[in-house]
């Protein structure tokens, strides 16, 4: 099975919305899909003194028409984290579930260690109206083990086979370059049956194209008797519109254990539109009807904000 | 119950060159001597101490030093570690088959606060001259009620149960000048199996006897069928310059590590010269019989390790 890409274009950009929390990017596009509307979930980020500070927030599709704006919240959905928490310096990325009438949010929340730049640990927030959410913990529920010694980020929160499903990065190592400090980070798996207790998968997924790959947003989807995974992947270095820019890869599971990669299956490509010409990153898959979508950011990593495209099935070729 | 005390055990002045403090000091019994590892600290920068783990050996019959301090050899930190800047404290007990483990608390500085800390677990089979680790993070950090300051670790076994004594942060708040102060309280986890032990709870054991607490630096001992835990307590604020709000010793016990029983009395050793103005950071050991306690005196660690003796 084979998908093919056709682009909707360019949907919303920070520009289009004014309230004052708005910062300079629409980054990390989550959509939840709900009776009346298509609500997709982002962070936004201002600049804290040296630092860029992310806050999540939501705006609302319709449902006829995905690229129609018809909604979008007046304020952050998740508030910074208590002094010293792992969340006190802001939320990137932020996933939301809804089952039966709770929304669950998993998020990337961020401190600043002297060391190197930031961490990240995934915590979990409920929201009955999925306008704005509490925290389930002060701290977070997927944060550092021996296996995994940093950065566990850019959560997809999912429900499959009866278990919560995290799939999530996890940090391999900080890679030095003349200009600054990056880390290289892996798509990894855990699940839950009660949102508490959490068992670690313990492998990476993906195989990676190049040592230092970096891979995040993978996430997940069943169609068609079998679990397909979208995800973004970078090299660590020039990625910001350069040679190792984000691209968006594609792997494929029956078990949600053993996963082949094969990015042609999707080739999802840039352009020819200026806001993504460069760079294409951060998917998110969701079905209307009968109908498969994928939310996404373009150039800077959300600077130009998040289009749609449209994900159509190819009939394998024999 | 008294305490007879032994007084200095080990001053600064033994130290290497560059280094000060002997903090956080807990004793190992071996056939012929008595090894006392602790954490040391060297300035790497302007303002900017690490902390790293050494031992010194005592004599097994009157505790008097036996060998130069050795600094051990663990693997170097990788960048973004845990315990990127330094170790404190070190924490080495004996595993079930009488190899050392420890469980130290690594430091690394952060913005907004002064530090985060986690627990790491490392294994020696020399007796503790060198270590390893099954990998490079740690083994126990900040999880769901405890969100930050997961540190203070200390492992026995008690009957068929590991036994897993720690403190976990529970807020930072400013002071008057605006300097954020963490608060942290004692807990305790157990299983059958230690790979099995989580944190995470945010359950606080040791009863609290003021207001706005901090108790730090749990030791557990298995003695006469129960557990009895020595630490130390102060006050959030005002702790480094006046000796009334600074560190004291506590002491606990428990028939099954859930439920405690604190009487400070229990360890009421008398204060001269090098802990008058506060005693932390104890551990106790059993020698031929007899139950001995080590601690820090003045300036946390700067004065060196103390030692009492139970009388009992």
């Amino acid at each position: 099975m084979a998908f093919r890409i056709e682009k909707m274009g360019l949907v919303a950009s920070a520009a289009d919305f004014n309230p004052g929390w708005i910062g300079s990017h629409l980054q990390a596009p989550n959509v939840v899909v709900l009776e009346d509307r298509i609500r997709i979930y982002f962070t936004t980020r201002t600049r804290d003194g040296v630092f860029f500070h992310s806050r999540p927030g939501f705006f609302d599709l319709a449902l006829g028409d995905p690229t129609k704006i018809i909604g979008f919240s007046e304020k952050p959905c998740l508030d910074d984290g208590e002094l010293g928490n792992f969340d006190m310096f802001g939320i990137y990325p932020a996933s939301v579930l809804k089952i039966d009438s709770f929304f669950i949010m998993a998020y990337g929340g961020w401190t600043r260690p002297q060391d190197v730049g930031f961490d990240v640990s995934i915590g979990l927030a409920r929201s009955s109206s999925g306008d704005h959410f509490v925290r389930d913990f002060p701290g977070p529920v997927l944060g550092k083990t021996m296996e995994e010694p940093f950065i566990q980020s850019s959560p997809k929160l999912r429900f499959y086979e009866g278990l919560f499903r995290i799939f999530y990065i996890s940090g391999k190592s900080w890679v030095e370059s003349p200009q600054r400090q990056e880390p290289s980070y892996r798509i990894r798996a855990s699940c839950s049956e009660d949102l508490v207790s959490w068992t670690r998968h313990g492998k990476d997924l993906i195989p990676a194209l190049t040592p230092n790959e970096s891979q995040a947003s993978p996430d997940v989807f069943f169609f068609q008797g079998k679990y397909h995974m979208l995800f973004c992947f970078r090299g660590a270095n020039d990625y910001l519109g350069g040679r190792g820019s984000y691209r968006i890869g594609y792997a494929s599971s029956y078990d949600l254990v053993a996963w082949v990669r094969d990015d042609e299956k999707v080739n999802f490509p840039v352009g020819p539109d200026s806001w993504d010409s460069e760079m294409v990153a951060y998917p998110s898959v969701f079905q209307v009807g009968l109908s498969w979508f994928v939310a996404y950011v373009g150039n800077g990593v959300g600077e130009t904000g998040i289009g749609i495209a449209r994900l159509e099935v190819q009939r394998d070729v024999v | 119950m008294t305490w007879s005390k032994l007084g200095k055990l080990l001053g600064p002045e033994l130290l290497p060159f560059g280094y000060s403090h002997l903090t956080g000091p807990v004793g190992i019994t071996m056939p012929d001597r008595v090894r006392i590892f602790f954490t040391s600290r060297r300035v790497q920068a302007p303002n900017f101490r690490i902390s790293e783990p050494f031992f010194v050996d005592l004599s097994i019959d009157d505790l008097s030093v036996i060998s130069e301090p050795v600094k051990v050899r663990v693997p170097n930190p990788q960048l973004g570690s845990y315990r990127i800047h330094g170790i404190f404290p070190f924490s080495v007990a004996k595993s079930r088959d009488g190899s050392l483990v420890a469980l130290p608390t690594g430091w690394r500085r952060q913005r907004g606060v002064d530090v985060e800390t986690a627990i790491g677990q490392m294994h020696s089979l020399d007796f503790g001259e060198s270590w390893f680790e099954t990998g490079p993070g740690p083994r126990f950090s900040a999880l769901k009620n405890e969100p930050h300051l997961v540190c203070d670790a200390s492992y026995v076994q008690f009957g068929s149960e590991q036994i897993l004594a720690y403190t976990f942060g529970v807020d930072w708040k400013k002071s008057l000048e605006g300097n954020p102060e963490r608060r942290y309280l004692i807990s305790v986890a157990k299983n059958k199996y230690f790979d099995l032990i989580a944190n995470g709870s945010g359950t606080a054991v040791v009863p609290q006897v003021m207001e706005d607490e901090v108790q730090a630096h749990p030791h557990l001992l298995q003695r006469n069928g129960r557990l009895e835990m020595v630490f130390c307590y102060r006050r959030r604020f005002d702790f480094r310059e006046n000796a009334k709000s600074s560190y004291k010793l506590g002491f606990a016990t428990s028939e099954d590590a859930i439920n405690w029983i604190r009487n400070d009395d229990l360890i009421s050793i008398p204060r001269s010269v090098g802990d008058e103005e506060m005693q932390a950071y104890p551990s106790q050991f059993e020698l031929n019989g007899k139950v001995i306690v080590l601690y820090n005196g003045d300036k946390f660690g700067g004065s060196g390790i103390f030692a009492a003796v139970k009388e009992c």
